[in-house]
């Protein structure tokens, strides 16, 4: 009974709070949104702290198709690590968009997608967990289209929500697979390694959210929603979901599958970092950095780490936020001191040490850790993907090594890139000389309580005691080992984890520490051209390339288009403009032939009756006529006996009479 | 209450006759009574829903599968040596047609709240509409193909009509093209209705009965008996007739490339007709291909399969990819819903219970959100008098919330889970995946396509229409 009212007081207070700070007036809105959320955390602790077995809850879907939901220790954990860095979030997001008109839809919104994610962490089956994968999506594509008036942004919600639905077309089509081949899709009760193609399709599904490559260009597109909707999608939502499902299912996972898994991760990491060394835009450095730990966290489930993977998603989530919000701070200041300039370009920064002296603690103590820098809680988790992967390939042999290689690598680049940030945004003098001079600004209570939460989270001992080794309460908590093998192995990563750190870190000091080329350079906004720069700067063209893709598909369309109506539809017209020509032909030949032929006949006709009254008037005429004529001179002849000769009137009655005679003989 | 079925399908039609008795000029009065006839209806359908009995017992024929079974003798006609003609007046619903039914009947009544703003001759609108409804239910409970073919074909009547006087610009041009393409489609269907008739008994007599027709009680020797294997100018009989229904109701549903009467006659009808078209007419030719040509040719339809499967993948991706193209939000609208009757087209072809489960599911979901989107469009169009995207931009600050609805139903339709197209979608899915045998992989393969299709498309168009600036275009003037 209990369990149940934590589990729903923790999955529906986001949304309730979501629902009514929709209806509540402006103002309040914030504060509801937040104690909703508080409340959200003070359950999923409840819960953490109440469970000791699994809680599973089972119902038949449809004929054949079991969901469920349970809730274990991992799931109990991200439980309450997305219900508390959402409160962060919602508590700094009321003093950032406290100007903004539109709270009450930001907060709902907000609320929409931590709940969206908190139903993603307690689902079981894959079905349930797909529906709150989408919903993820679709909350994404509404916060990051929040200030939809802005050119670019709705374009920008749509790209993102386009390459996340793109991959999740894989992961749908690997679930059902799944499905069809085991006949459950509960987690809980799935055992036996599946076959390679449905994990593969699963593991792209998990590549769009967790934005590996090839889909890591959503992740800096999606940075011109609000920057604290940025920290809620970095630290703990949306990206994290990836990797939690493949944490989830790394155990039925086939060997090809995890090969391939820990190639794109490692890829992804090296890829993140050598986009974030060049970028100017200080968000864009944030979002590449969180594609490339991403990258170490997949890379650590391929190699076999999900453990140590699982960590590195618990300390990012606190450094990542806090990182997010004090560039939140850092913009907000920036957008009140000085409208006109590009608030997020680190171009404009610079000596904000002293401007922000809050911000600027929790964000470098952040940095640090993001660094790997020891004493911080990133230098535990790295290092301990690092370590598991230099086991895994001792086990494996020389190509193997491609994987620690390419990590120790991008730790030395990310080193690199994190000082060159703090440096250029904190050190130094304002590169907006005397624009901020005058300005007077002390960073909110809202800013600094979770800016100082968030570092504090971001320290060594907030995680585990001994500074450099792989015992953190979290494991212990969930009875994982992680980074297990040879001293030696383990010795060796460490000294070089180390060494790569200091040496990141002492590399950019030096290139861009106040007073050098490099950061003066900075100073006339000018980026140092050379084609490799221009390649990172850009991200490799990653959205360039989706971009011309989606047009080339958008111009096939319109050719496709065409086709309907110049194939299908001109058959149809052309078949219908035939039969009715076809029929005007034969109107006409009704018109020309028949109607000539029975008009000839008519006038055949009337000749022939011409004729015959002709031939009437000439023959039958004549004849009445001649016997007429005949008689009349017979007559004439016979009444006048004197005037001729009697023998000649004898011959003619002679001749008449024999005529007479042979009328009647012959008729 | 005893015969549920006969009040449904003719209280419209006495309403219809009431009205051609009323004097033209009270047009409130026409509204209200369509919408209560309509709504008469929606009731009685929610009644019939009720009561049905939804435990399935064990079932050997298709003879104690139908429920509310109305049957009287209607037609009987002594042809002399030709034999003669003996139709039914049939009546029942099954678990396929009941959820149709109950999808009608308020579709119908959205319909006529959707029609309160036609302006012209409102009593020859609303006794036309009276007449579809009529005949639309009589298409999903008629038993007797030969009933079925009379409202198939009578449902021809009154659509030409209220495209033809009530429609857009092109509006002769539409309701001629849809009228001659769902005509040839009758054709076919009314061939293979004759060839039934000549094959299957009822004890002695002929019948057109479709229970008999189903359970396969053929005539010996007759020309569509499976058994005699008789053959028409080189093709199976059989095969050819499940063809001729398979583009008699492909026409209907539509499949590609027997589609494009759909967006002319979606573009100029106005429209409530739109919804009735989208959410109805479209089932229609749906249910024809369940009950005729899946229910009576199981066995053609099985080798069939691939080729079924084929057209269906051939709708998702062509009728995506020009939704993709469009700039009439209607027109966008119609040809997605060539792309999502592919689906059905699937479904069904898979053969088992899963797939054709989920294509019902998906004609109910499809049912319910098209006609919402052509009530989003039209909802622009009758304000503006235009519907070309690229018109509009950032209505959402003039029209919040509209936009929420309408980002709502386009979500719906791209089916993002958690809304009613992902129960549908994943189980049509499901069964695909599990008959690989039959739909081979590389169609798999290009069916990856068709949901991001959807996608782009749809959210193509709130992107545009909705956010950004608010940009008036010209015509936004009122």
């Amino acid at each position: 009974m209990i369990e149940a009212i934590l589990i729903f007081t923790t999955l529906l207070m986001p949304l309730t709070g979501g629902l009514v700070s929709l209806t509540a007036s402006n103002r309040a809105t914030l504060r509801i949104a937040f104690v909703f959320l508080l409340l959200s955390f003070i359950a999923a602790v409840g819960l953490l702290i109440y469970l000791t077995d699994p809680i599973t809850y089972q119902t038949e879907w449809l004929p054949g198709v079991v969901i469920g939901l349970n809730i274990d220790r991992l799931s109990a954990v991200l439980l309450v690590l997305v219900t508390f860095i959402s409160s962060l979030v919602h508590l700094f997001s009321g003093s950032y968009m406290e100007k903004d008109p539109h709270k009450n839809r930001y907060f709902a919104k907000l609320g929409l997608f931590t709940f969206s994610m908190l139903g993603l962490l307690i689902a079981d089956d894959l079905f349930s967990l797909f529906i709150f994968w989408e919903l993820v999506g679709v909350a994404s594509y509404l916060l990051i289209g929040f200030w939809f008036k802005k050119e670019g942004i709705p374009t920008a919600a749509r790209l993102t929500f386009m390459t996340n639905r793109l991959a999740d077309v894989a992961l749908l089509i690997g679930i059902l697979w799944v499905h069809a081949t085991n006949d459950t899709v509960l987690l809980s009760e799935l055992n036996g390694k599946w076959l390679l193609a449905p994990s593969v399709l699963i593991a792209i599904g998990a590549f769009g959210k967790s934005a590996q490559l090839p889909f890591s260009g959503w992740l800096i597109k999606a940075m011109v929603g609000p920057t604290p909707v940025s920290a809620l999608i970095h630290a703990a939502t949306m990206v994290a979901a990836g990797v939690y499902l493949l944490i989830r299912v790394a155990p039925f996972l086939p060997l090809e599958a995890e090969w391939m898994i820990a190639i794109t991760g490692s890829v992804t990491a090296l890829y993140g970092a050598l986009s974030a060394i060049t970028q100017n835009d200080i968000k864009k450095v944030l979002a590449y950095s969180t594609i490339s730990q991403l990258g170490f966290m997949m890379a650590g489930i391929g190699v076999g780490a999900a453990g140590a993977s699982f960590f590195h998603l618990w300390t990012h989530a606190f450094f990542k936020a806090g990182l997010f919000l004090g560039a939140g701070s850092i913009i907000h200041y920036l957008h009140l001191a000085a409208n006109e300039v590009d608030a997020q370009d680190m171009r404009v920064m610079g000596g904000l040490k002293q401007k922000l002296p809050w911000t600027f603690r929790s964000f470098l103590i952040c940095s640090v850790a993001l660094a790997g820098l020891p004493l911080f809680s990133g230098f535990l988790s790295k290092e301990a993907i690092i370590v598991s992967s230099m086991i895994w390939a001792d086990e494996w042999g020389s190509t193997a090594y491609l994987i620690p290689d390419l990590l120790f690598f991008t730790s030395l680049l990310t080193a690199f890139y994190v000082t060159r940030m703090v440096l250029l945004v904190f050190f130094g003098q304002s590169r907006l000389v005397g624009i901020l001079d005058h300005f007077s600004y002390r960073e909110s209570p809202r800013f600094i309580i979770p800016l100082l939460i968030l570092a504090i989270g971001s320290l060594w001992f907030f995680h585990q005691l001994h500074p450099i080794g792989h015992h953190p309460y979290l494991m212990d908590f969930l009875g994982i080992k992680i980074a297990d093998g040879s001293s030696f192995t383990k010795f060796l990563t460490l000294v070089l984890s180390i060494v790569l750190a200091i040496g990141g870190v002492s590399l950019a000091y030096f290139l861009f520490k106040p007073g050098t080329v490099f950061s003066n350079v900075y100073r006339h906004s000018v980026i140092p051209k050379h084609p490799l720069t221009h390649l990172s700067s850009n991200g490799f063209f990653l959205v360039q390339a989706y971009e011309a893709i989606g047009k080339g598909f958008f111009y096939l369309s319109k050719q496709v288009t065409r086709i309907d109506l110049l194939a299908i539809d001109g058959t149809i017209n052309t078949l219908a403009t035939t039969v009715i020509l076809g029929a005007k032909k034969i109107a006409d030949i009704d018109l020309k032939l028949i109607d000539r032929i029975l008009h000839s006949i008519g006038v055949g006709t009337v000749i022939l009756a011409k004729v015959v009254a002709i031939l009437d008037r000439l023959v039958v005429d004549g004849l009445v006529n001649l016997s007429g004529w005949l008689s009349r001179s017979a007559g004439t002849l016979f009444s006048n006996p004197h005037a001729r000769g009697m023998h000649v009137q004898l011959l003619w009655l002679m001749s008449l009479i024999i005529l007479i005679l042979l009328i009647i003989l012959f008729f | 209450m005893d015969h549920l079925l006969s009040y449904l399908l003719f209280f419209p039609l006495l309403i219809a006759a009431l009205m051609l008795f009323m004097p033209k000029a009270k047009e409130a009065v026409f509204r209200r009574m369509a919408l209560g006839a309509t709504g008469v209806q929606l009731a009685l359908s929610i009644i019939l829903l009720l009561q049905f009995d939804q435990s399935v017992g064990e079932v050997t024929s298709w003879q104690g599968v139908f429920q509310f079974i109305e049957r009287a003798s209607w037609i009987d006609l002594d042809l002399g040596s030709l034999g003669s003609l003996k139709a039914e007046y049939f009546l029942g619903v099954d678990g396929i047609s009941l959820p149709l039914v109950v999808l009608s009947t308020f579709i119908l009544f959205i319909g006529v709240l959707s029609s309160w703003n036609i302006k012209e001759k409102v009593r020859g609108y609303f006794i036309l509409y009276l007449i579809l409804s009529s005949s639309i239910i009589g298409c999903f409970i008629a038993l007797d193909f030969f009933l079925f073919y009379i409202f198939f074909e009578l449902m021809l009547l009154p659509i030409f009509f209220l495209i033809g006087i009530w429609g857009g610009k092109r509006r002769s041009y539409a309701s001629i093209k849809f009228f001659l393409y769902t005509l040839l489609g009758s054709l076919f269907v009314l061939i293979v209705m004759i060839g039934l008739y000549l094959s299957v008994v009822d004890g002695e007599t002929h019948t057109f009965s479709l229970i008999s027709m189903m359970d396969g009680e053929y005539l010996k020797g007759a020309i569509l008996d499976p058994d005699s294997k008789q053959v028409v100018f080189g093709y199976s009989a059989r095969a050819l007739a499940f063809v001729f229904l398979l583009i008699g109701f492909g026409i209907k549903l539509p499949a590609v490339p027997v589609h494009t009467w759909l967006p002319d006659a979606h573009v100029e009808a106005p429209t409530p007709i739109s919804v009735v078209l989208a959410g109805l007419l479209l089932k229609v030719g749906a249910y024809g291909l369940f009950r005729m040509a899946y229910g009576i040719f199981p066995d053609v339809a099985a080798d069939m399969a691939p080729l079924v499967a084929f057209f269906g993948v051939l709708s998702i991706i062509y009728g995506g990819m020009n939704a993709l193209a469009q700039n009439d939000l209607k027109r966008m609208v119609a040809y997605s819903s060539v792309s999502h009757m592919g689906f059905v087209l699937i479904g069904l072809a898979s053969m088992t219970t899963e797939g054709n489960n989920g294509a019902l599911f998906h004609l109910v979901s499809h049912g319910l959100i098209s006609p919402a989107l052509f009530i989003v469009a039209g909802v622009i169009y009758d304000r503006t008098q235009n519907k070309e995207i690229e018109h509009f931009s950032g209505l959402a600050s003039k029209m919040p919330v509209y936009t929420f609805f309408v980002a709502l139903f386009f979500f719906y339709r791209v089916r993002t889970s958690g809304t009613i197209w992902f129960c549908g979608r994943s189980v049509g899915f499901n069964r695909r995946i599990q008959s690989l045998t039959f739909i081979r992989l590389d169609w798999c393969d290009s069916r990856l396509g068709d949901c991001d299709f959807s996608s782009v498309f749809l959210m193509d168009h709130p992107a545009d229409v909705f956010w950004n600036v608010f940009r008036p275009s010209e015509s936004m003037g009122t």
